[in-house]
């Protein structure tokens, strides 16, 4: 026997794809990525907006807009609130720039394997080829957020940009609810649209308060990028 | 799957509670060295243990505990677009949304129908970002005529003075940032955060407009879809999450400023949209509610007053007046020209969106030349209020 990729490529390459949702869903997971890499509180957030905006374009191609709307009101909503948060404690005099412990990884570890388990026990029980094309799409889109909104959760530091990996996780269980066959999920879709401007909400007001408090770096300093300081 | 979603639900909310109290005590239990330090004014000035000290130009004299307020007030208007949404999504305020055309491209996939859409889809973009640009010059030039009118009607009367009175929009503003953005030899002012910020404060106008457009005349390059000038109840959930992306650019901006005078204006415009930002919302919520087809009643009206007085104070500029007062645009404290008139076309601009918005849906039907006048007649009302708004009364 020689073990070979090429039937699993052919399974994919066969699957009902839909580029035009690909397309946004790869718009909005490189926005999502460039948020959770940016230093800066602003920036991200305005890469959050970005994102969701390119969600949005995939939520309407699944006849869902309204929830998409609503998560680009949540990202709005959570970019403007989280700068100010950023700005606010630079004026905290004192506070130590420590890197917070580990408890977010280990949250992060159990979310993933909560939802590794949870995606491969209904993954392996669907037969894929017969989805229609924008149910299997969304849903690679919605993987590929989860999965970066989970890889953000074990790996920043910061704390706005922990908020920032929660959304973007919510807003992949929202999409991918939002996308089953038949409204099955839609019930779901609106309860983790709920939960995601919740979540974005209770974050930053606990990102303030640890902020405050010295718990965790806020900015990089400004000199850090290059960028001269105008009198 | 629906008798699970209340176990799920009640799930998630108990995990959110749990979430935020463990967090809240993990915070309360680490923080008290930090507690006693802030607690002792020597030491408090002092840097904590192994910390560079925050340049004194990054550091603006703002109290923290404000901020909570700027999350409330976010939170509270995003809410609201989300209850809205979720409320048309499920049925649970009018009639079931029907499925919507998918905006990109029909599936499954044509590539033969793709070049096509993708170009009428660009065209329509390139029309927007014009369209945008030539209302908000229109809407400069009929804001410094009222203004200039009212100036010189209440100095004959001596009884108010215009303040905050210099143009919104200057073409010199116009002139040299274009040259500027063109030529490339221009000096550095601003971070890179800075200029992203503003370009989407710039984009977010372009975008409403062209809902206006698509909501008015029908999504384009969807063959034979042409509709009369009604403005779908849809698409106000769409324009209000736009209007709140205005805030969000104003306080990354602030974030990423490296001047002090810029920042702490610019952090004055968000707070001041984003406290302004639940009102306008609520007022969207009121006049999306399906009515009986009647006449407008009291209801409406409040929530007509209630958004015009909240657009005005939410939209784009800074000002060093009241945090309150409207701003009149093109932030005039900002040492870069092209930042003068972006914010500048963005202001008018979405002053121009939110007229519009309110001729559709004042003034519903397929005669375009209504629309035309009831946006004028809007427009020319809502200018003189501002400017009556920012007169300041004095005693004969």
């Amino acid at each position: 026997m020689n073990p070979t990729t090429g039937p699993a490529l052919e399974y994919v390459r066969a699957l009902p794809w839909a580029p035009s949702i690909l397309a946004a869903g790869g718009v909005s997971t490189l926005a999502a990525m460039a948020a959770l890499t940016r230093r800066h509180p602003g920036e991200a957030g305005l890469y959050g907006v970005v994102s969701a905006s390119a969600l949005f374009l995939v939520f309407a191609e699944i006849g869902q807009p309204a929830l998409g709307v609503s998560l680009f009101a949540a990202a709005c909503g959570l970019a403007a609130a989280g700068s100010l948060v950023a700005f606010a404690v630079r004026a905290v005099p004192g506070a130590p720039r420590l890197a917070p412990g580990n408890e977010q990884r280990v949250l992060a570890l159990a979310v993933v394997g909560l939802l590794t388990g949870a995606w491969l026990v209904s993954g392996l029980a669907v037969d894929w080829p017969d989805w229609e094309p924008g149910v299997v799409s969304a849903l690679a889109v919605a993987l590929a957020l989860s999965g970066l909104g989970v890889f953000g959760l074990l790996t920043r530091r910061h704390w706005l940009s922990l908020v920032l990996a929660g959304s973007c996780v919510a807003s992949a269980l929202t999409l991918a609810a939002a996308a089953l066959p038949d409204g099955l999920g839609l019930g779901f879709a609106g309860l983790f649209a709920g939960w995601n401007l919740a979540l974005g909400a209770a974050g930053l007001a606990l990102a303030g308060v640890a902020l405050k408090r010295g718990q965790g770096p806020w900015v990089d300093p400004a000199a850090a990028d290059g960028a001269e300081t105008l009198p | 799957m629906g008798p699970f979603l209340g176990p799920f639900a009640a799930a998630f909310l108990a995990a959110l509670i749990a979430g935020a109290a463990l967090g809240l005590i993990r915070l309360s239990r680490h923080s008290l060295a930090w507690w006693r330090r802030l607690r002792a004014p020597a030491m408090a000035l002092a840097p904590a243990d192994g910390a560079a000290p925050l340049p004194e130009s990054l550091e603006p004299a703002v109290p923290f505990p404000g901020v909570q307020g700027a999350i409330g007030c976010a939170a509270a208007a995003a809410t609201l677009v989300t209850v809205a949404a979720l409320a048309r999504s499920f049925g649970l305020r009018g009639p079931l949304m029907p499925p919507a055309l998918p905006l990109i491209a029909p599936h499954p996939f044509d590539p033969e129908a793709f070049l096509p859409r993708a170009f009428g889809l660009a065209a329509f973009a390139a029309l927007a970002l014009a369209g945008t640009i030539a209302l908000a010059l229109i809407t400069a030039l009929l804001d410094a005529g009222v203004t200039r009118s009212l100036g010189w009607a209440s100095a004959r009367l001596g009884r108010a003075r215009m303040r905050g009175a210099e143009s919104g929009l200057s073409l010199a503003d116009l002139r040299e940032g274009v040259s500027g953005l063109w030529g490339g030899a221009h000096e550095r002012q601003e971070t890179f955060g800075v200029g992203v910020a503003f370009v989407a404060l710039f984009v977010t106008p372009v975008a409403a407009i062209a809902l206006l457009a698509c909501a008015a005349f029908g999504v384009p390059a969807v063959a034979g879809v042409h509709r009369p000038l009604v403005m779908p109840r849809e698409a106000l959930l769409l324009f209000g999450a736009l209007f709140l992306a205005v805030p969000a650019a104003y306080a990354a901006a602030a974030e990423r400023s490296q001047r002090d005078e810029g920042a702490r204006l610019r952090r004055r415009a968000a707070l001041r949209q984003l406290v302004a930002a639940p009102l306008w919302a609520l007022a969207l919520v009121v006049l999306g509610l399906p009515g009986e087809g009647g006449p407008p009643n009291l209801v409406d009206a409040l929530a007509w007053v209630l958004l015009a007085a909240s657009v005005l104070v939410a939209l784009p500029g800074t000002t060093a007046l009241g945090l309150l007062l409207p701003p009149r645009g093109g932030d005039q404290a900002e040492p870069s020209a092209a930042l003068r008139a972006m914010t500048g076309l963005a202001h008018h601009a979405w002053l121009a969106a939110w007229v519009a918005y309110a001729a559709l849906a004042l003034a519903p039907g397929p005669a375009p030349l209504t629309f035309a006048l009831t946006t004028f007649g809007l427009l020319l009302a809502l200018l003189a209020a501002r400017a009556l708004a920012l007169a300041a009364w004095v005693r004969p």
